[in-house]
C-alpha cells in the first residue's frame, strides 16, 4: 500500500472529475469523523493504492492498517477504482455512493428500463425518465432509479439539448458500472 | 333672400374691388390732408391708432370696415345675429355690401355693375368664409342700408380718394380711417352735442378694444359652427363633400392652437366614418387607358381624391406630433385612426409615428399610443394581422436602435398579443403534409403513363376547386396567418432575447456616454427598465418557445439567475428569482420534449432564499411565493438530499420573515415531508442523523449546493422554535408539521404558499386573520360595550357603534356640566347671603323698619 504518484494522482483526479466536477474539492477536504481528536485539525480522507487498487479512506483508517503485512491486506476504506495492465484507471461500482452524493449531472431511469441497465445495457432515450440540464456529451453521469437510488454511472452519449431531439431507440447515455456487478462479477470485486 | 335685398335698394349695386392692386398705386389727395388738418383735434386717435391689431383683425378683406364704423348698427347686426343663428353664413351677400363705389378722376362716383361672374363670387365667398367674418355678411335692413349709402356718397365727396386700384391691405387702413371719421361725425349728430367729442373718442377705443375681444371669441365660436357644418356635409355625401375636407384641413394649420386641434379632430371623426372598408389601390397607367364606365370613373376619383387628403392629412399629423402645442391632440388623432381604420392605406407611416410615441415623456401620449398598439393587437379581423407583424418588428426595430433603454410600456404591449394555441403543431402538420405530397410524387412516378394524363386533370381540377374555395370564404386563409404569427413571434423573442443579452451585458459598460442622460430619466425604473416585463412575456408565451431556442434561453436565463453579471449594478433579488420562475415554466410547459432537471436554477433559489429581505411592501414576498409554488409546490421529481436542503433553509428562514412569508414557507415544508416521507427523518431527534448524509456532511451556511448541504443528516430544530411564534397561525401550523411523522391522519395541506402569503399577509397593519384574546376573568358591568374580545382595531371600532359612544359621551359631560352649574348657583347663593347681612349690619344701627324682602 502507498500513496499515488503523481502520474496515477492526475489519472484518478481526472476520472474522477468528470462525475463530480469542481465537488472534486469537497471529496478531497472532507474532515473525517473517525480518529478525530478534539482541538486539533481534523483528520482528512487520503487515496491508497493497493495490489493495483485505489482506496479512498480516511488516514485514521490508513494508519491502522499499516498493522497488516501487504499480502494479507484485502483492502481498506471504500476501493474507487482499479489501474488496468495498460495504466489506465477504470472506476468500479463500489465508488458509486461517492460519485452520487457529489456528482453534477445525473440522469434518473424510468422503472421500465430500470432492470435492463442493472444487467449491464446502455440507456436508451425510451428509459430516460429525467436528465440535468446542461450535460454535456462524453460527461460522467450518475444513473439513478425514480426512487432516487443510485443504480449505476456512465458517460452521456449526447447533451441535454440534443437528447430532447434524440430517437427513443437511440443511446442517451453508455454504461460503465452499475449495482449488478456486485452479483454478476462478485470475484472480480 | 340676398337678391331680395339687392332689388330693394335704391341705388346701383356696389361694385366690386378690383382683384390686384399695387400697393403704389395708393394717392392720398389734398383734400383728404386739408380734412384732416381742420379737424385735427378729432383726429388725434389716427396716430395712436394700433394699425397692426386693426390690420390683423381685417386682413386685406373690406368687409369688415362697416361694422368697426358705426357702432350702433354693429350692435343691432349682433342681436339679430344671435337671433338668427347660423344662417348668417349665406355668402353671396357678402361681397354686395362691402364694395366701395370708384372714384373717377373727374371727380365723379362711380358704381360698378354687379355682373361678376359666379366663379369670382364664390372665391371671395371662400375666402370669406376662411377669414370669419360674417358679421358683416348680416345683412341689415334696407332702411338702415340706404342710410349708411347715403353716408357713405356724402363723405365720399369731400373724402376725394382716387382709386385708380387699391392694394388690400392699404385699402383696408385708408378706408378705416375714412370710417372712423365718419363714425365720429355720425355719433356727433346722433347725440346732437358738440361737446363730448373728446370723451367720444376714447369711448370709441374701448369700444374697439372689446370688439376685438369679442370678435375673437365670436370667431372661435363661428369656427366650431363651421366645422361642424363642414363635418355634417361630408357626412352626409361623401361622394360630392371632398372639398370640406380641405378647408377642415385648412384650419388645422390655424394659429390658435385650440382650433387647429378641434379641426384635427374633427377629421378624425369623418375620416373614421367616411373611409371605405377596403384599402385603397389606384389605379395603374395602363388601367387609366382604359374606357371605364362613368360609375366607376367616379369612384376612382373619389378614392384618389380621398387618399390625397388623407395623405396631407397624415403628414400634417405626423408633422405635427413634434410640435410641442399640437402634439397632445396629434397623438390623439393618430392613435384614433390607427385603431379605427388599420386597414386603410398609409398604415405604416402612422404606425412609424406611434411607435416611437410609446417611449415618450410624456405619460398621456405614452398611454395614449401603447392602447392603439394594444388595440390592434387584440383586434386582428381588422387588418388580417398584417399590422400585427408590422407593429411588432418596429418596436423589435426600436428596441434594437435604442439599446434595450426604453420606458418599460414598449415591450409590456407586447403581453397582449395572442397567439394560437396550436401554433407549434401547425407547424408540425404542415411539415407532415409536405412529406405527404413527397410520398406522392414518388408514387405518380410510378403510376403508368396511360394514368398520368387523367391524373394530371384530376389535379388541376382539385386546385381550381380549392381556390375557389379560398376566395369564397371570408376566413382569412389559415397558412397566411400561420406564416403572420410565426413572423411576429419571432420578432417577440428576438426583442426578449436582445434584453436578456444586454441586461447580462451590464448597461454602463456596453453603452456610449450619449444615452447616459436618457438613462437618467429612466432611474424610476431601475437599472433595466425592460427586464421585468420581457421576463413577463416569456412566461406568458413560454409555451410557445421553440426547442431550439430553448437552451440558449434557459443558459441566459440561469447567467442571470445566478447573478453572473459583467460590472454594473447587480441584479435585484427580485429579477433573478423572476428568472428562475420562468425558466421554471418554460420547462413545464414543453415537457412533452424531455424532462429536465434545472438543477442551476435550484442552486439560485437555494441562495435566493437567504437573500430575502421582509419588506413594507409585498411584492418581494409574493414572487418568492410564487417561485416556491412553482419550483419547489408543483414539480414532482426532487431527489431527497435537495428537498430536505430546502426544507432545512425554509424553516431556517422562516424564522426571520414576518408572518405571510412565514406562512408560505411553513405550507411548502408541510407539503415536502408529506410527499417525501423519507425526508421525515429530519424530524427526528436521535443523533447522528442518517446513513444518505454521511458521505458529505458538511453544513456550509452559504452552501452553494442544496445538493451537498447534508441536510439529511440534521434536524429541523427551528419547528419547536417556530411552534413558539408569536403569530398564532404560524405556531400552530408549526407545531402541525412537528407531528407529521407521529400523527397517523395524513393532514392535507390546504393552501398553496401564493394563497397562503394573501391571507396571512400582515402587511396593512394588525394580525390576518385576527386573533382571539383569551377571555378576561373578570367582566366589567358598567360598560358592557368595551368589554373588547377581539384585538382588533377595525372590529372593536366597528362593535362599539357610534350611538352608544355618543351616549356615553352626553352622560360624561352631563355630569361635568352640573357640577359648574352647581358650584355657579353656590358661588351666588354665597353673594346674595352676604350682601344681606351687610344690609342687616347697616339697618340695624339706624334701626329702620322697612327691608326690602330680596335685594334680586
Amino acid at each position: 500500500m502507498r500513496p499515488l504518484d503523481e502520474q496515477e494522482t492526475t489519472a484518478v483526479f481526472e476520472k474522477l472529475h468528470k462525475f463530480v466536477g469542481s465537488n472534486l474539492k469537497h471529496l478531497i477536504e472532507r474532515p473525517a469523523v473517525e480518529g478525530a481528536t478534539a482541538g486539533s485539525a481534523p483528520l482528512r480522507y487520503c487515496f491508497r493504492l493497493h495490489k493495483n487498487r485505489v482506496f479512498y479512506a480516511s488516514e485514521a483508517l490508513v494508519k491502522k492498517a499499516t498493522n497488516i503485512s501487504r499480502e494479507k491486506l484485502v483492502g481498506v476504506g471504500t476501493c474507487i477504482g482499479k489501474f488496468t495492465k495498460s495504466g489506465k484507471f477504470h472506476l468500479l461500482a463500489s465508488s458509486l455512493d461517492l460519485l452520487a452524493s457529489h456528482a453534477k449531472s445525473k440522469i434518473w431511469l424510468k422503472p421500465s428500463s430500470e432492470m435492463s441497465f442493472l444487467y449491464g445495457n446502455h440507456v436508451l432515450k425510451s428509459g430516460l425518465a429525467r436528465i440535468t440540464d446542461n450535460v454535456q456529451q462524453n460527461q460522467g453521469v450518475v444513473i439513478f432509479s425514480m426512487a432516487d437510488i443510485p443504480l449505476g454511472f456512465g458517460v452521456a452519449a449526447k447533451s441535454t439539448q440534443e437528447c430532447r431531439k434524440l430517437d427513443p431507440t437511440a443511446i442517451a447515455a453508455y454504461h460503465q458500472s452499475d449495482v449488478g456487478e456486485y452479483l454478476r462479477m462478485e470475484d472480480d470485486l | 333672400m340676398a337678391s331680395g335685398k339687392r332689388k330693394r335698394k335704391s341705388h346701383p349695386a356696389a361694385p366690386l374691388l378690383p382683384a390686384d392692386v399695387g400697393d403704389d398705386d395708393i394717392e392720398i389727395s389734398d383734400e383728404d390732408v386739408s380734412f384732416v388738418a381742420k379737424n385735427f383735434q378729432y383726429a388725434g386717435f389716427l396716430s395712436s391708432l394700433d394699425t397692426h391689431s386693426i390690420t390683423k383683425q381685417i386682413l386685406g378683406i373690406n368687409s369688415n370696415k362697416k361694422m368697426a364704423d358705426n357702432l350702433e348698427l354693429y350692435y343691432e347686426k349682433r342681436a339679430k345675429f344671435a337671433s338668427k343663428g347660423k344662417e348668417v353664413l349665406d355668402t353671396d351677400s357678402a361681397i354686395v355690401s362691402d364694395v366701395l363705389p370708384v372714384k373717377s378722376l373727374s371727380g365723379e362716383l362711380q358704381y360698378r355693375k354687379f355682373n361678376t361672374s359666379s366663379a369670382t363670387e364664390k372665391e371671395e365667398a371662400h375666402s370669406g368664409l376662411k377669414e370669419q367674418k360674417p358679421l358683416v355678411e348680416l345683412k341689415k335692413p334696407s332702411a338702415l342700408d340706404d342710410h349708411q349709402m347715403k353716408s357713405d356718397l356724402t363723405h365720399g365727396q369731400g373724402d376725394n380718394v382716387t382709386v385708380a386700384s387699391l392694394g388690400h391691405k392699404k385699402l383696408s387702413k385708408l378706408e378705416l380711417r375714412k370710417e372712423r371719421k365718419k363714425a365720429k361725425k355720425e355719433t356727433q349728430a346722433l347725440s346732437k352735442g358738440d361737446t363730448q367729442v373728446n370723451k367720444s373718442s376714447s369711448h370709441l377705443l374701448a369700444l374697439e378694444q372689446l370688439e376685438q375681444d369679442l370678435s375673437e371669441e365670436k370667431r372661435i365660436e363661428e369656427i366650431k359652427a363651421q366645422m361642424a357644418e363642414l363635418g355634417t356635409a361630408v357626412l352626409a355625401d361623401p361622394e360630392n363633400n371632398l372639398d370640406s375636407l380641405t378647408e377642415l384641413q385648412g384650419l388645422c394649420s390655424y394659429r390658435d392652437s385650440h382650433v387647429s386641434s378641434m379641426a384635427m379632430l374633427s377629421l378624425l371623426a369623418i375620416y373614421r366614418d367616411i373611409v371605405p372598408g377596403y384599402r385603397i389601390r389606384l389605379p395603374t397607367e395602363k388601367e387609366l387607358e382604359m374606357k371605364v364606365s362613368k360609375e366607376v370613373k367616379q369612384l376612382r376619383d373619389f378614392e384618389s381624391k380621398l387618399l390625397k387628403c388623407y395623405q396631407r392629412y397624415i403628414q400634417f399629423l405626423v408633422k405635427s406630433t413634434k410640435s410641442g402645442s399640437l402634439s397632445k391632440a396629434a397623438t390623439r388623432c393618430i392613435t384614433g385612426l390607427l385603431e379605427a381604420i388599420p386597414h386603410f392605406n398609409f398604415r405604416d407611416s402612422l404606425l412609424s409615428a406611434t411607435v416611437p410615441m410609446m417611449n415618450s415623456a410624456d405619460s398621456d401620449c405614452r398611454k395614449l399610443s401603447c392602447n392603439a398598439i394594444q388595440s390592434l393587437f387584440l383586434n386582428e379581423g381588422k387588418h388580417g394581422g398584417s399590422a400585427t407583424v408590422e407593429a411588432v418588428e418596429m418596436i423589435a426595430e426600436l428596441v434594437k436602435t435604442e439599446n434595450c433603454m426604453l420606458r418599460p410600456d414598449v415591450i409590456e404591449v407586447l403581453l397582449s398579443l395572442a397567439f394560437d394555441e396550436d401554433l407549434n403543431r401547425h407547424s408540425e402538420q404542415a411539415q407532415e403534409g409536405g412529406q405527404d405530397r413527397r410520398v406522392e410524387k414518388l408514387q405518380k412516378k410510378h403510376v403508368e403513363k396511360r394514368k398520368k394524363a387523367k391524373h394530371e386533370l384530376a389535379a388541376q381540377l382539385r386546385e381550381e376547386v380549392v381556390t375557389d374555395f379560398r376566395e369564397a370564404s371570408a376566413m382569412p386563409d389559415a397558412a397566411e396567418l400561420h406564416k403572420l404569427q410565426t413572423q411576429t413571434l419571432t420578432a417577440v423573442f428576438e426583442t426578449y432575447f436582445r434584453i436578456l443579452k444586454a441586461s447580462i451585458n451590464s448597461p454602463d459598460s456596453s453603452l456610449g456616454s450619449s444615452s447616459a442622460s436618457f438613462r437618467a430619466k429612466l432611474v424610476e425604473y431601475g437599472p433595466r427598465p425592460m427586464l421585468g416585463p420581457c421576463l413577463n412575456g416569456l412566461a406568458k408565451f413560454s409555451h410557445l418557445v421553440s426547442v431550439e431556442f430553448m437552451g440558449d434561453l434557459l443558459s441566459l436565463l440561469k447567467r442571470l439567475a445566478g447573478g453572473e453579471i459583467k460590472g454594473g449594478t447587480p441584479l435585484s433579488f427580485r429579477d433573478r428569482l423572476h428568472c428562475c420562475v420562468v425558466a421554471f415554466k418554460i420547462v413545464r410547459n414543453n415537457l412533452e420534449a424531455l424532462n429536465i432537471d434545472l438543477r442551476d436554477f435550484f442552486v439560485a433559489l437555494y441562495n435566493l432564499i437567504l437573500c430575502h429581505k421582509t419588506s413594507r411592501d409585498d411584492s418581494d414576498g409574493l414572487v418568492l411565493a410564487e417561485g416556491l409554488q412553482v419550483m419547489l409546490w408543483e414539480t414532482r421529481q426532487h431527489d431527497m438530499q435537495r428537498v430536505a436542503a430546502f426544507i432545512k433553509r425554509l424553516a431556517a428562514k422562516s424564522l426571520h420573515l414576518g408572518p405571510g412569508e412565514a406562512i408560505s414557507a411553513l405550507v411548502t415544508i408541510q407539503h415536502l415531508l408529506q410527499r417525501y416521507k423519507r425526508c421525515q427523518i429530519l424530524l427526528e431527534n436521535e443523533d447522528g442523523g442518517s446513513a444518505a448524509g454521511h458521505l458529505c456532511d458538511m453544513q456550509e451556511e452559504e452552501g452553494a449546493d442544496p445538493d451537498l448541504s447534508g441536510a439529511l443528516s440534521s434536524v429541523l430544530w427551528e419547528l419547536s422554535l417556530l411552534s413558539r411564534h408569536y403569530h398564532p397561525a404560524v405556531s400552530r401550523l408549526a407545531t402541525q408539521i412537528s407531528s407529521i411523522a407521529t400523527s397517523n391522519e395524513a393532514v392535507k395541506a390546504t393552501l398553496n404558499p401564493t394563497e397562503a402569503i394573501l391571507l396571512y399577509s400582515s402587511n396593512n397593519g394588525g394580525f390576518n386573520p385576527s386573533v382571539q384574546l383569551p377571555k378576561k376573568k373578570v367582566k366589567r358591568r358598567f360598560y358592557p360595550a368595551y368589554s373588547v374580545k377581539e384585538v382588533d382595531v377595525h372590529e372593536s371600532i366597528r362593535e362599539c357603534s357610534e350611538m352608544e359612544a355618543r351616549q356615553m359621551f352626553r352622560s360624561h359631560f352631563q355630569v361635568l356640566r352640573d357640577i359648574k352649574e352647581n358650584e355657579a348657583l353656590r358661588k351666588q347663593l354665597n353673594k346674595i347671603i352676604y350682601t344681606l347681612n351687610l344690609f342687616k349690619a347697616k339697618k340695624m344701627p339706624k334701626h329702620r323698619k322697612n327691608r326690602s324682602p330680596m335685594l334680586l
